[in-house]
Order: structure tokens, then sequence, then C-alpha cells
């Protein structure tokens, strides 16, 4: 084999492994029996252990190969890491929840799987190509989970939002990319950049091109102005995959962000971080007080994702390494805790007649279910940023950012956003606490949900009480 | 002539296409927005033929007026809509249509500013050795772009498994 | 004489129209045949930028979008079915069950 093949299959390996795992899930579906569907999701925990294991993090090299189109670093393990995270928690948590709504099914955890290989793409491509073919693999996953409770007909509504915004979104992102292609001449990040250097970076062809490309990532992460399916997209879809779908594509779009910004737009990033800055703020700030109104406690929490979103395009706009460790270190943290909130948020079932998730079926829970409370609230504190949690470290990592890059206004903004959120975050402690029961509630945590919320609650407990080892880790692999 | 056969050519194919996708967005018969859909993609391969890329063309008709049409219709009979579906609260429509206006009108006045709007005639596609557009066209893909097409068969892979899983009673 | 001009003012329209078809129509399966003409803009203007700059780059990207297109009209038109199952409707102003 020529260095050339050698480069090439290193720079894909980890893809191609998944690829070949899913293909596995997908016959292994056909042989479980109908019962025994979630055997399929541990397998697919048990394959993603084998590749991280595999595509084990190479610190300080990069993979470049097939003509500068796939980048494998400790970049992209980063994020596959996230991906793999929040892909083994939902399986664990997600178990008992389809159960209950009769749809256990393989299929789920494959569409799952192979979205996460369209993630690993996203955030490793060198090319708009490669990019968006990723992009598409994993925003048809997301149309199919949100919509995947079939009988259901707010899910199926939620299915139908998603993918009527998402692809029209695509659409506008695609119009866009077409000018900048026109500018730059190249799909190719280096090429783009090279091109920009040498004064593509002035024709409005290109900066037209950009905004539309950037408002298409914006409806991706649901920033504000773009935000408005993300509420009843994350309330209508089944618990679980809502609970993926605040983590994993939102971590994989800012990771793709990240890596178009820092490769293909450095010559302009002066340009672009004020515009991140203004997204950033409305963003964080109309989550915040759009959730503070809110009864339902997923609806509350689909809002508080957007806050989120607004948080971690708070690290993009300072610009420099500690903002991407940052934003990476933030993803992480989201995945634990949100995802541990999802999945204490999907047992609870109210005998009543109000739907399972209105904050009132939370009234005195502490004292009927001492353990579910108590996990609810780690998670609510944490997501509150509230130290020593993890949350916090986040929160804090990414404001640090931010005043190394000498950009205060935000920082302020941010840290009365963490303020802000503090407050509906508490309601639902202080419902879980303070509060008399008024329905016969259900909140039996089953074993594998359990051990979902375990996992999380001690990572959010270690994060914050050991914040230097992590943030240390994710400083040596992002260099 | 050549020149004026071309001339010819775009404009007809051009007004055709708008025309007939002005007619689908506004047909109250689902059935009727598809078949001005057929002609508008219709238009658009003639448009590709124009613009050297033959191949397209070709795959334009296959693929969207032979598989996604043909969906579409199926679908369309199959649920026969009772709705006419067609716009409801005028306040919307007309926050539509604004909205819409001024994107057109940025898109036409971005255009016209542009410095790229400047250039001569279109040249065409280099093809020294006399290729052919589809040869060209697969050296590229299949040497160049083979990593996106590979995601490309995953993505359609997972589209298969949802559409069928969705879809399918049980 | 056709320059890229004439191209990229056809696919500006088209797309204008395929925007306006999604923002303003209530019928899904209406909604969705306009975005596939929005689509369509893309890949006429990816068609011309690739004649312009002699490159075969755009015209393998219209491949893609084409397999996008099908994908999702496939997955799109899964989930109309179930939600016409569920509501026996396709109006889009129909599907509000979730406000707050």
């Amino acid at each position: 084999m020529t260095p050339q093949a050698i480069m090439n299959l290193l720079s894909i390996y980890p893809e191609v492994i998944m690829t070949m795992f899913g293909l596995i899930l997908v016959v292994l579906d056909v042989m479980t029996k109908n019962e025994k569907k979630s055997m399929v999701g541990y397998f697919g925990i048990a394959f993603l252990v084998i590749t991280v294991l595999i595509a084990w993090p190479p610190v300080g090299k990069k993979f470049l190969g097939f003509g500068n189109m796939v980048m494998w670093d400790s970049y992209s393990f980063v994020f596959f890491f996230i991906f793999a995270i929040a892909y083994s928690l939902t399986t664990l948590g997600s178990v008992s929840y389809l159960k209950e709504n009769g749809i256990l099914k393989g299929e789920f955890y494959t569409i799952m799987f192979f979205s996460v290989v369209g993630m690993m793409f996203m955030v490793s491509a060198y090319d708009l190509t490669v990019f968006y073919a990723g992009m598409e693999t994993m925003a048809i996953s997301m149309y199919i989970l949100a919509g995947f409770n079939k009988k259901c007909a707010r899910s199926s509504e939620a299915g139908i939002k998603y993918f009527i915004i998402g692809a029209f979104s695509s659409g506008i992102f695609l119009y866009g990319l077409t000018f900048v292609y026109g500018a730059t001449g190249s799909m190719n990040y280096l090429e783009i950049a090279a091109a920009l250097k040498g004064g593509a970076a002035s024709t409005t062809t290109f900066k037209f091109g950009l905004v539309l490309m950037l408002a298409g990532f914006a409806f991706k992460i649901s920033a504000v102005p773009f935000h408005m399916w993300a509420p009843d997209v994350y309330q209508g879809a089944p618990t679980p995959s809502a609970g993926f779908m605040t983590v994993a594509p939102k971590a994989a779009a800012m990771g793709a962000l990240i890596r178009f910004c820092w490769i293909a737009l450095e010559p302009v990033g002066n340009m672009l971080a004020l515009f991140f800055g203004i997204l950033a703020v409305i963003t964080m700030t109309y989550g915040n007080l759009v959730a503070l109104a809110q009864n339902n406690v997923k609806r509350m929490l689909a809002y508080s994702a957007i806050a989120h979103a607004g948080f971690m395009l708070m690290g993009l706009v300072s610009m420099n390494p500690e903002g991407y460790q940052s934003v990476a270190l933030y993803a992480i943290i989201y995945a634990f805790m949100n995802i541990g909130a999802f999945t204490l948020l999907g047992v609870v079932k109210n005998k009543g007649m109000i739907d399972d998730e209105r904050l009132e079926s939370f009234a005195g829970l502490s004292k009927t279910n001492p353990m579910y409370a108590l996990g609810m609230l780690i998670f609510m504190f944490s997501l509150a940023g509230i130290p020593p949690l993890a949350g916090f470290i986040g929160k804090f990592q990414v404001i640090m950012a931010t005043m190394k890059a000498e950009l205060y206004w935000l920082a302020i903004i941010g840290g009365l956003n963490s303020a802000l959120a503090c407050y509906y975050y508490m309601r639902v402690t202080i419902y879980m606490y303070f509060k008399e029961p008024e329905y016969e509630v259900d909140a039996t945590v089953s074993r594998s949900a359990f051990i979902t919320s375990f996992i999380g609650a001690v990572m959010v407990i270690l994060i914050g009480f050991f914040p230097t080892f992590f943030v240390n880790l994710v400083k040596t692999l992002l260099v | 002539m050549n020149a004026i056969l071309a001339n010819i050519g775009f404009w007809v194919l051009g007004i055709t296409a708008v025309v007939s996708a002005l007619f689908l967005v506004t047909r109250e018969n689902p059935v009727h927005s598809a078949l001005w859909m057929l002609l508008t993609f219709f238009c658009v391969a003639g448009i590709f033929v124009q613009l050297d890329a033959e191949f397209i063309a070709a795959i334009q008709v296959m693929v969207y007026a032979g598989a996604i049409l043909v969906l579409y219709m199926f679908v369309v009979m199959l649920l026969n809509p009772k709705s006419k579906g067609f716009i409801k609260m005028p306040f919307k429509v007309i926050l539509g249509g604004i909205v819409s206006f001024i994107v057109f009108l940025q898109i036409i006045m971005t255009l016209m500013g542009a410095d790229i709007i400047k250039t001569t005639k279109l040249t065409g596609i280099n093809d020294p050795n006399q290729l052919g557009n589809v040869k060209l066209f697969c050296i590229d893909l299949f040497t160049k772009y083979i990593v996106p097409f590979e995601i490309v068969s995953i993505m359609l892979l997972v589209a298969m498994i949802g559409a069928i899983v969705i879809a399918k009673k049980d | 004489m056709l320059t890229l001009a004439h191209y990229l003012v056809l696919s500006c329209i088209i797309f204008a129209i395929g925007m306006a078809g999604v923002l303003v129509r209530r019928n899904l399966i209406v909604m969705f045949m306009s975005l596939e003409l929005m689509l369509n803009a893309v890949n006429i203007n990816l068609a011309a930028f690739s004649n312009y700059l002699q490159s075969m780059t755009g015209q393998i990207y219209i491949v893609f979008v084409m397999a996008v297109a099908a994908a999702e009209a496939a997955v799109g038109l899964a989930l109309i079915i179930t939600m016409f199952r569920n509501k026996q409707t396709i109006n889009a102003d129909e599907i509000n069950t979730m406000r707050g």
C-alpha cells in the first residue's frame, strides 16, 4: 500500500467500522424476537464501546485523506465520544418508555446508530459535499425518530414539522452554498480558505451566500429567530428521542460549524464574531424568557435547550482555542444532564386527566418517590448552573473563554442569563419538595432507566467536584 | 445561428418553467400541482442540457419525473384528501407572500450588484480529450468524490428503513 | 447572448416561487412539492456555476442533492401517511395541538 492509501484509510476507519457495525445491527434486528428488541440497542452500545476503543484519540496527529476531504483527529474523536455518550444513555433510558408505548422496535436503535455515523462525517468533514451528505443522514434519521410513535398524533405532528422546517432550512443552506461555491470555485474547506485569502472574501456573491449558509446552520442548532420548530418537535417526539435530539444533532452542528469557521472561514473570522455574538445573545435570552412561562416540563426543557444552544454559540464567538474547548466540554456535560433529565421525565405517569409532563404532576414527588426527586433535583440544579455541579463548570468555561477574548458585554449577558434560568429550573424542584401531591402519579423508575439516570447523576457530580481533571482532559485532546 | 437557437431555447424553457412553477403553487387540486411539477422538471432538464450537463438532465428526468413524481401521485391518490387545503388565514398568506417577495428582491438586488454578473458568456466545461459528459462526470464521482457517494448510500439505507417502519401498518 | 446572470436569475425566480409555496400553502403535499422546487432552483444554480467555473464539482453535487431529495420525499410522504391515519387531515393549519 502506498502511504497515500494508508492515510486515506486512517482518515476514515472509525466511520467505516461504525457503518459495518450498523449493518450488523440491521441483521441482528431481524434475528431477535419481538419482545427482545432492546437487545439491538444493547448491542449498539457494545459496538460503540468497541469503536471508541479502536478509534482511540490520535492526540496531536491529523489524518487527512481522500484529497483533503475527511479528517480524523482528536477533535473528531471528542465529538464522536459525545455522540457515543448520547447514544448509550438514550438507549439505556429508552427501553421501558418504548415498551410502554408499544414502539419497542429494533429500527429505533438502528436508525439512531446510523445517525451517529452521519454526525461523525459532519464533524470530520473537510469538504462541503461530505458535510452535506453527513448532515442529511443525520437529519433524515432525526425526522424518523421524531415521528417514530406513529399511533400518537403528536409524534407524527412533530415529525412533519421537523421535516418541513428541516428541509426548508437545508434548501436555504444549499442555495447559499451554491453562491459560496461560485465565488470561491471550490467545495473544499482548504481551497475555500485559499480563495478567500486571494480576494474572494470581498465579493458580494460570497457574502450573500455565506449569510444564507449561516442561516441554514442556525436552523439546525435552533438559534433564534430560526427556532420555532424546536419546542413543538421536542414536546411531540417520544421522550427518549427528544433527549437524543436536544444533545447529539446540536453537538454535531456546533462541531461542524466550528470546523467550518476555523478552517474555511478563517480569513473572514472577525466578520463572523459579531454575527455569532448577536445570535448567541438573542438565542439565550429568548429561550430563557419563554421557558419562564411554561407549565409543561418537557416544553420547558425544549426552550431551555434553545437557551443552552445560545450558550454554546457564545463559545464560538470568542474565536480562540479556549472557545471551542469550552464548547466541547459544554456539549459533554449537557449530554449527561439533559439525557438524564429526559429519561427521568419519561417515567412519570399521571393517572389524572392532565398530561404526564405537566408541572402539577411533579407536586409532592419527594414524599412518594424520594430517589426520583433527588435525581431530578441534581439534573435541574446542574442545568441551572448551580455550583458545584457540572452545569456550572460548563457555563464557567464558556464565560471564561469569552472574557479571554475581551468580549465583556457578552460575558455579562451570559452571566445574567444563567441567573434568569435558575428560576424555572427551581420551579420544578419547588413543586417536588414543597407542594402537596394533587394527582396520583406513578414514577417507578425501571432498572435500565435507573442505570441511565445514575450514570448521568454520578458524572454530573464528578465533573462538578473534580473540574480540573476534565477540563485538562479536553484541553489536551483539543490543542 | 447556434447562439440564436440557444437563446430561443433558454427563453422558452425558462418562461415555461417559471409559469408552471407558478401554477404548481397556486392550484387547489394536488394532482394538478403534481402535473405542473412534471412540466417544471422537464424544463429544468432542458436547462441542464444547455449548461453542458446532459447526464444530469437524464437523471433529472429519471429520478424526479420518474420516481419522485410517481411517489407523490401515489400518496395523493392513496389519501384522497378532502380538505382543499388552500389558504385559510389571509394574514399568514400576506405575511408569507411579503417575506418571499422581500427575499426575492434581495436576491435579485444582490445578483445585480454582484461582480460575478459582469462576466461574459459561459464557455462550457473543459473537455480536452473529448471524453464526453458522462465519462468526465463519472471519473470525478468515483475518484474524488467517492466518500460522499458512499455516505449517500448510508443515507438512502436509513431513509428506506425509516420510511418502511413509519408507513407500515402493524 | 446567454450569460451566467440569465441562469442565476431564473433559479432565483424559481427559488422564490418555491419558498412562497412553502410559506403560503397549507396543503402538506403541495408544501413538499414546493420544497422540491427550491431544490431544483439550487440545482440550476449549481449547474450554472459548474459551467462558469469549468469544473465538474457542481454537477456532482447535483446528484447528491437529487439523492437527498428522493430520500426526503420517501420519508416525508411516509410521515404524511401516518399523520393522515391519525388525524384524517393533511392541512398544515390543523396540526397545532401543541401550544404554549
